[in-house]
């Protein structure tokens, strides 16, 4: 009976190891890792914080009408008939009126008119490469008319506008009147017909 | 005379001797499975008060966290992202711009008197900036004279320039086709943006 006594103590305590002790000693471990993880978040947010105050400072140091500017530079939105009326007014301002307008919408030419064209030829094609850029282009196209000294002072403001413009294609043809004495065009000498294509941004 | 007579065959002195051996052990076997007991039951309760401990710490540290978070404003974070972005969208953007009007400035300074050019055309592609022209000039000789200007210094901003389809027409003159490429470094947008935001200055200074 006295020799029980110590055996049942002995296996009292093994169990008790096994049962107890190492599932505590093995939450207590994961509860350390835990602590030490919300220790580094909690460093790491008082880095955070701080950047965020920093940025914030400066952010709030640039002055109202360079953030404007910025924004007409690169609108949220396409808003193409803006941009129509922005270049009809800078074209007037030099006496060159805006004919022939002609553009696709926003949303065909980012994309969505290659994966209709893929779908009806059956052919697997790869992504545009535009696509995955943070802006998106608007381009229009459209004929004017003006003398060339006209035509240079509309490039340059059209090129220095606020809301940056892609000149990509210009073509023109001095009338025949000017060159040959042949008078056959319905402009005067000195007035030239241009086309243009040009382009505008916007962030997407 | 010793007295060697065995009168039992039971060893008396050796039955003492076995029965305190045999205590011993079971008392220390007893000592030691208590000390062990005690030792895991004092190893349950520190490490159930360190667990508890450490889940008030926890508790704690998760309060702080959501706390901080709620110092972060989503408003504020939102309108930095998109101020950054549009940030360097631009920069993208004015790093790839082009302007065309240099070109036309170059292509005056560039022309002699007796050539007049009666059509452009400008295509800007992946590849570069191509212009095609037609021309007119008084005589061949005008036209050499031109394609000389644009071999010189003057014309350095004109690459692979081609004359072609030389032919008089019925006024007597040399109408001509010229196609070349354009260097790129003539219609940068930031050194044309710093020429123009330098001319007030310098009209300024006059």
């Amino acid at each position: 009976m006295k020799s029980f006594i110590p055996i049942l103590l002995l296996v009292i305590s093994v169990g008790l190891f096994f049962v107890v002790v190492e599932p505590l000693r093995r939450s207590v471990s994961d509860l350390g890792g835990g602590i030490s993880a919300y220790n580094l978040a909690l460093s790491n947010s008082t880095f955070l914080q701080k950047t965020e105050d920093g940025l914030l400072e400066a952010y709030k140091n640039i002055k109202k009408e360079d953030k404007d500017r910025l924004e007409h530079f690169l609108p949220n939105t396409v808003d193409n008939i803006k941009f129509i009326l922005e270049v009809e007014r800078i074209a007037n301002q030099y006496g060159m009126p805006i004919k022939n307008i002609k553009f696709e919408s926003p949303v065909s030419a980012s994309g969505q008119k290659a994966q209709a064209d893929s779908a009806k030829s059956g052919l697997v094609i790869s992504s545009d490469p535009k696509a995955s850029l943070p802006y998106g282009n608007f381009s229009i196209e459209f004929d004017t008319e003006g003398s060339y000294s006209s035509f240079l002072l509309f490039m340059k403001d059209l090129e220095h506008n606020l809301r940056l413009v892609n000149v990509k294609k210009v073509s023109f043809t001095v009338p025949n009147g000017k060159s040959s004495g042949n008078s056959s065009s319905s402009l005067s000498g000195d007035q030239y017909s241009y086309s243009l294509s040009v382009e505008t941004y916007w962030l997407k | 005379m010793e007295n060697s007579f065995q009168t039992s065959f039971i060893p008396k002195k050796s039955i003492v001797t076995t029965s305190v051996v045999r205590r011993a052990p079971t008392k220390l076997i007893i000592i030691i499975s208590v000390g062990f007991l005690v030792i895991v039951l004092v190893t349950v309760g520190g490490l159930f008060l360190y667990k508890n401990y450490l889940l008030k710490q926890k508790a704690q540290l998760s309060s702080s966290l959501v706390s901080v978070r709620d110092y972060f404003d989503k408003d504020n974070i939102s309108e930095l992202q998109l101020f950054d972005k549009r940030m360097s969208a631009s920069k993208q953007i004015l790093s790839t711009h082009t302007v065309l009007s240099p070109l036309f400035s170059v292509i005056g300074d560039t022309t002699i008197p007796a050539v007049q050019y009666t059509s452009f055309d400008q295509q800007t592609t992946d590849k570069g900036f191509f212009v095609t022209m037609q021309g007119v000039a008084i005589d061949y000789k005008s036209v050499a004279l031109q394609a000389s200007v644009f071999n010189s210094s003057k014309g350095r901003y004109f690459k692979d320039v081609v004359f072609s389809n030389l032919s008089r027409n019925s006024d007597n003159y040399i109408t001509f086709d010229i196609d070349f490429s354009v260097d790129p470094s003539l219609l940068s947008y930031e050194k044309d943006n710093q020429l123009q935001k330098s001319i007030p200055a310098n009209n300024q200074n006059h």
